[in-house]
């Protein structure tokens, strides 16, 4: 190995050790690294620039600016009012209803958007009702980021796979994944009802007070309503589409997001602009940058060769080893970076010798988003509910989570892993 | 504490006090002040913090805002601001 790799090696992991720490913000961090590569030469700017996923920044932009102009309409808050109306406020009814609600949002939106937009609604929900929020903001987490690991767009990591496998479309993500999440999704529902149910009782006088709400008020802009759902679905239609059309998932995000700023005016424009998270824009692009210092050293090359000599080369093995390892190390770093990692490495067992990938992708978007209900500190979204909670004098604490989250994480996984086995190496 | 007062022709504010925050029911009697309310309501739902004040539209077309606690004098601050309130003070 070169002194270059080994600079390369050291710059990684002090890295991650500091995204792991959350002693510095991340961005910070992931920045600083993939500068660091730049300045000790292991990579040049030019090689840096191209290790840049332009379309997976295009797509998060996009989606955010589709969102953040969305969202000032008031249709989510309306939506989880329905809801628990449709419930007649019965709490434990609410939970099913507002955990769907959470994943089929967070499947075509990002998933801290979704915990954004849903869980203030929850907490009033909770408060007439005069039940404890927790149970439906765990509920609504791990939905969350199940919800995400069903479509291209739903969470980062099936982003980033999608936009470094051009094959890897919209549609073959919705076919491919979507099947296992409903069946994941319906366990899960299950399992939180039976974990729940005793804490989930309320008077009828309390049920009846939701039945007073007006959700219909909650619509702040009827007009600015229609062009949002329209664009919004146009977009999805285009991601649907986005194969079959050669374009990139991102050119369709920043084709909806534009068209929408042009049907709503200037006026939106600063906001919109304003509410795209940059903080995880430069986080990508700090990531990028450093992963690409043990890309061009040869670093990923020898870990890939080791991993298959680990298997021996054999898809399934390989598939199931990226299962599992992508799912705990999911639940205790961020599953971003960890992504990040992976995708040239899959790409380099290509180039050993395993001829279909496609499991081993398929392996890697199910394990980094469903590891990511495993701990508190899994996925973006457990870190935002569990802060938010805290403002409202609610604790979320990090063992009382993972007592109900991490058996469930390990019973999504093991779904998966039989779904894997039966549909790429059985049938 | 703020002590406030209102328009009673206009308005009707009921309060409740709990350990997580307020609750306040109101009442609009005229177009104008539901107008104002709305403005309120804008205003929190447009910034960043999602649980400080939080709106909700009854079928009776009342309002009930629910209120942290730490944000309880800025939203009474906003409501004399968007001129809901006649006045507020210390108590």
């Amino acid at each position: 190995m070169t002194n270059q790799a080994l600079f390369a090696i050291a710059i990684f992991l002090v890295t991650y050790a500091f995204i792991i720490s959350e002693k510095l913000h991340r961005t910070i961090v992931a920045m600083s690294g993939g500068i660091l590569m730049v300045l000790f030469g292991i990579v040049s700017q030019e090689q840096a620039i191209h290790h840049i996923d332009f379309n997976t920044l295009g797509l998060l932009i996009g989606m955010m600016i589709l969102v953040a102009i969305t969202a000032q309409t008031g249709v989510f808050k309306y939506v989880a009012i329905r809801a628990a109306k449709v419930a007649k406020g019965k709490p434990i009814r609410i939970l099913v209803y507002l955990s769907l609600i959470t994943a089929v949002a967070s499947a075509f939106l990002d998933n801290v958007t979704t915990v954004l937009l849903i869980v203030p609604v929850t907490f009033s929900i909770a408060r007439q009702l005069e039940l404890n929020p927790i149970p439906f903001l765990i509920s609504e987490i791990i939905t969350s980021n199940a919800g995400g690991t069903a479509t291209l767009i739903g969470d980062p990591p099936n982003i980033m796979i999608g936009s470094s496998v051009p094959e890897l479309d919209f549609m073959k993500f919705l076919v491919n994944l979507s099947p296992i999440i409903i069946v994941i999704m319906a366990v899960t529902v299950v399992c939180l009802v039976l974990i729940y149910r005793k804490q989930l009782v309320t008077s009828p006088e309390l049920s009846a007070k939701i039945m007073q709400l007006n959700e219909r008020d909650e619509i702040t802009d009827s007009r600015l309503l229609k062009k949002s759902l329209t664009v919004m679905g146009l977009t999805i239609i285009g991601f649907m589409l986005h194969g079959a059309l050669h374009l990139e998932s991102a050119t369709i995000a920043l084709t909806g997001a534009f068209l929408l700023l042009l049907l709503t005016g200037e006026h939106y424009l600063e906001d919109a602009i304003s509410k795209v998270e940059w903080n995880t824009i430069f986080f990508f692009i700090g990531l990028f940058v450093l992963v690409s210092g043990l890309v061009e050293t040869g670093v990923i090359k020898k870990l890939a060769t080791e991993a298959m000599n680990l298997t021996g080369g054999d898809p399934l093995n390989t598939s199931l080893l990226i299962l599992w390892l992508s799912a705990i190390a999911s639940a205790f770093v961020d599953n971003i970076p960890f992504v990040a990692t992976m995708i040239p490495m899959i790409k380099e067992m290509g180039a050993l010798g395993i001829t279909n990938l496609e499991p081993l992708w398929w392996s890697l978007a199910l394990g980094a988003c469903l590891g990511g209900n495993g701990t508190l500190i899994g996925a973006s979204a457990n870190v935002i509910v569990a802060g938010l909670a805290s403002k409202e004098g609610y604790h979320i604490g990090f063992f009382s989570f993972m007592k109900v989250a991490f058996p469930l994480m390990i019973i999504s996984i093991m779904i998966a892993h039989l779904y894997v086995y039966l549909r790429y190496f059985i049938w | 504490m703020f002590h406030y007062t209102y328009e009673e022709k206009e308005i009707e504010i009921k309060e409740v006090v709990s350990e997580q925050g307020a609750s306040f029911q109101i009442i609009v009697k005229t177009e104008s002040m539901r107008e104002r309310v709305k403005e309120v309501r804008r205003y929190f739902e447009g910034n960043k913090d999602y649980t400080d004040v939080m709106f909700f539209s009854r079928e009776d077309g009342s309002f009930e805002v629910i209120v942290r606690t730490d944000m309880i004098e800025s939203f009474l601050i906003d409501a004399f601001r968007f001129k809901c309130l006649q006045s507020i003070c210390w108590e």
